[in-house]
């Protein structure tokens, strides 16, 4: 079981956008990813509405649990993308 | 504040795409007052939508933005056959609009999260997908989601927020303005509501009813010391420049009746947030340099804002309809007593200005039925004269503030007397007050900016609204009658039917206007040239007009009556009186209500008045005297038939006017704004 802790970068949170893009990312390792803050019950990183519920907002730290092959390097991809501020990017 | 609202629920959006559905629901927040510029925010939201898909799985599509033009979070719903949204696994059928207003991200995350893990949930789901009413949808979403009220400063950083949210305990001074059209009932619910509500949350609150019962005004004191400004009105706030520079939360005044609690939260938030950046939430009724926005400025589409400017017009001069008119009938009735059958004739030649026994001001007789059925005709009368000034006086207030009011009666007052009628009052009130609006947006000197609303504003106003209505828009109203009336007497030799139909369409044209006149004119010149004579075409002519005029004023009562929902309460109000004014045969009752909503009603009143015109002329039925409505039934040849034609145009204009009305859920969504 792969864990990592990552603070979410996004200026306005893990919302709409950056959560269907972290959805995406999740969907693309084949893993059952897991997304939730610290101490309290995670959800299907794979679910958009499961990671919209969870509401992560700028600057809170979330904890992402893997299982599987290749679950160190689908973790840091996806703590990579967490750590960028996927708002400032759009078009 | 109440996230979504009943008139943001849309049951079946009809749209075959996603920028159809989004505009569809884009369109409710705009009714509601929540998007002020509909295409910025659809560019906002298609933006959005155009770096990634919303649709959801499982058959649900949330657009949304963060927009400038969105006044505060707010939910639109609606339900599509489904609509291609992007998401893998099938079309939307539900629709979620997500707005919030630029900056607000707190709102944003505070709505998106519950709205997800309500949408999780399959009873939700279902039953919004079962849901049979709008209130019906706004339950369920109210129970999942809940009312979200926008919590200040929207700071980045979480670990600042905390700072940031005022302390409970702290007690604000908090001011408020509270009116609606008719200024009775829920002007006073309101301000009661929010002092009530304020109390509670600790707070203390003045309000100002800006009722009917006429205002007791904030003092400049307590103005100044307020920390912020509701406004809850649906009529103008009358001085709204007294706030300049206040933070003010503006709203309708039903959502400070129904929901008190939620603006004192959204007032509070917004002190707090003026404290750290004044300049950002200063309302916009303080951006003008002199004070003369309006709520309907900014807020509405342009069909709206039309709209809300007639109903301002017309709430101010319902009064002025209802005074006068039963003054008039109640002269008739004392008519017929003191001078039988032909009391009612008789008694509208009393005056105030001849030198016979008609003057009423030099031959009242306290002790004579007569003399105080005269005293009531010409106060009535009096009353009548000041429809059209008042009513373009009004629609130039909502539009420019203070300074449109001298354009406006002004330009009512001539537009009468140039015999334009309420038609040609219209023109003027909304020329007066787009113009005093325009010169109040000039920038001028310091120096003279303090004697614009006072001096220049009203001067110049007026002499381009009357000078361009007197040389260039009185002419062609002019000719317009002149043409009418040669038409008429060329028409005269062709059936009696067609005659009928015409005049009857001209009396429920314009409703006392030039139009309308040209026909009465008609009728009562025929009776003149008719004289004695016993059973003249003429009197039939004079029978059908009267008939006609009475058509629309008792259609409209009688439609208020049926179907009270497609009316605003001060249209509501004014139907009562029209049952009395249209049995009067004064057209001038209808008027609130063409002024209103000018197009459907017209349609009906030209259809229904035409139909009655042509039965009369068909049956037959004479009429000796000018006026007088139903009181002068018994000097009617045939009064039964005219009764019967009376019947069946009254009938056939309300099917029309409830049926194009039912018809436009736009309408109904701007009455029910315009509902107080």
């Amino acid at each position: 079981m792969a864990q990592r802790t990552v603070t979410i970068a996004s200026s306005v949170g893990l919302h709409a956008r950056p959560a269907a893009l972290f959805v995406e990312a999740a969907q693309e390792t084949g893993l059952d990813v897991e997304i939730g803050r610290a101490g309290e019950d995670a959800v299907d990183a794979t679910s958009i509405l499961g990671v919209m519920a969870l509401g992560a907002k700028h600057g809170e730290e979330v904890v992402l649990t893997a299982d599987g092959e290749g679950a160190e390097a689908a973790l840091e991809t996806l703590v990579a993308l967490l750590s960028r501020d996927l708002d400032a990017e759009e078009g | 504040m109440s996230l979504i609202h009943e008139q943001q629920v849309v049951l079946d959006l009809g749209a075959t795409d996603r920028h159809e559905a989004t505009r569809a629901l884009a369109e409710t927040l705009a009714a509601t007052g929540r998007c002020t510029d509909l295409e910025a925010f659809l560019a906002d939201v298609r933006k959005r939508e155009e770096t990634m898909a919303t649709g959801l799985p499982g058959g649900i599509a949330i657009p949304h933005a963060r927009s400038a033009a969105i006044t505060e979070p707010t939910l639109a719903f609606g339900r599509t056959e489904g609509i291609d949204w992007g998401a893998k696994d099938g079309p939307a059928s539900l629709v979620f609009l997500i707005a919030a207003p630029e900056g607000a991200s707190d709102a944003h995350m505070q709505v998106l999260p519950k709205l997800a893990k309500a949408l999780m949930k399959k009873e939700f789901t279902g039953a919004l997908r079962a849901a049979t009413t709008q209130a019906e949808v706004v339950a369920i979403v109210e129970a999942e989601v809940g009312d979200v009220v926008v919590t200040p400063a929207p700071t980045p950083a979480p670990a600042a927020a905390p700072e940031a949210t005022p302390a409970p305990a702290s007690s604000l001074t908090l001011v408020g303005v509270t009116s609606c059209p008719t200024g009775i009932a829920h002007t006073y619910m309101a301000a009661e509501a929010l002092e009530r509500a304020a109390k509670e949350a600790g707070h203390t609150m003045v309000v100002e009813t800006q009722g009917s019962a006429g205002a007791t005004p904030l003092s400049p004191e307590q103005i100044a010391a307020a920390d912020a400004v509701i406004f809850a009105h649906d009529v103008e706030v009358r001085n709204a420049e007294r706030f300049a520079g206040k933070p003010i939360v503006d709203v309708g005044v039903k959502k400070a009746i129904s929901d008190g609690p939620a603006l004192i939260s959204a007032a509070v938030a917004k002190a707090s947030e003026w404290k750290t950046n004044p300049a950002a939430s200063a309302a916009a009724p303080a951006a003008g340099s002199a004070g003369l926005a309006t709520k309907v400025d900014s807020k509405a589409g342009i069909g709206t804002q039309i709209r809300q400017w007639l109903m301002t017009g017309v709430s101010y001069m319902i009064p002025f309809v209802a005074a006068g008119g039963i003054l008039i009938a109640l002269s008739f009735m004392l008519a017929q007593v003191a001078l039988g059958e032909n009391g009612a004739i008789e008694i509208v030649n009393y005056n105030l200005t001849s030198d016979d026994a008609y003057n009423i001001a030099q031959n009242f007789d306290i002790l004579s039925l007569t003399s105080w059925a005269a005293l009531l005709f010409v106060i009535g009368g009096a009353a009548f004269g000041f429809l059209v000034p008042i009513l373009s006086g009004f629609i130039a207030f909502a539009i420019a503030d203070r300074p449109g009011l001298v354009p406006g009666i002004v330009g009512g007052s001539i537009a009468a007397t140039m015999g334009a009628g309420f038609l040609g009052g219209i023109v003027t009130g909304v020329l007066g007050g787009l113009v005093a609006k325009w010169i109040a947006s000039w920038k001028v000197h310091k120096g003279v900016r303090g004697v614009m609303p006072v001096v220049v504003i009203p001067l110049l106003s007026s002499l381009i609204t009357l000078g361009l209505f007197i040389t260039v828009l009185g002419r062609p109203i002019a000719s317009l009658s002149d043409g009418l009336n040669d038409w008429l007497t060329s028409l005269q030799g062709g059936s009696a039917f067609v005659l009928g139909l015409v005049l009857g369409a001209m009396m429920g044209f314009d409703l006392g206007g030039p139009v309308n006149k040209v026909a009465y004119f008609f009728g009562t010149a025929g009776l003149a040239a008719a004289g004695t004579a016993a059973d003249a075409p003429a009197l039939t002519v004079m029978a059908a007009v009267m008939g006609a005029g009475m058509v629309a004023p008792l259609a409209m009562a009688l439609a208020t009556t049926l179907r009270p929902k497609l009316f605003s309460e001060p249209e509501r109000e004014n139907g009562k009186a029209a049952w009395l004014l249209g049995a009067s045969f004064i057209s001038e009752g209808a008027i609130p209500f063409a002024a209103a909503d000018p197009v459907r009603v017209i349609v009906s009143s030209v259809l229904g008045s035409a139909l009655t015109g042509g039965l009369i002329m068909i049956f037959g039925v004479t009429l000796r005297a000018p006026h007088g409505g139903i009181w002068v039934l018994p000097l009617m040849g045939g009064f039964l038939w005219f009764l019967v034609a009376l019947a069946a145009g009254v009938a056939l204009m309300t099917t029309i006017v409830l049926v194009l009305k039912s018809r436009d859920k736009k309408l109904e969504t701007v009455d029910a704004v315009a509902t107080v």
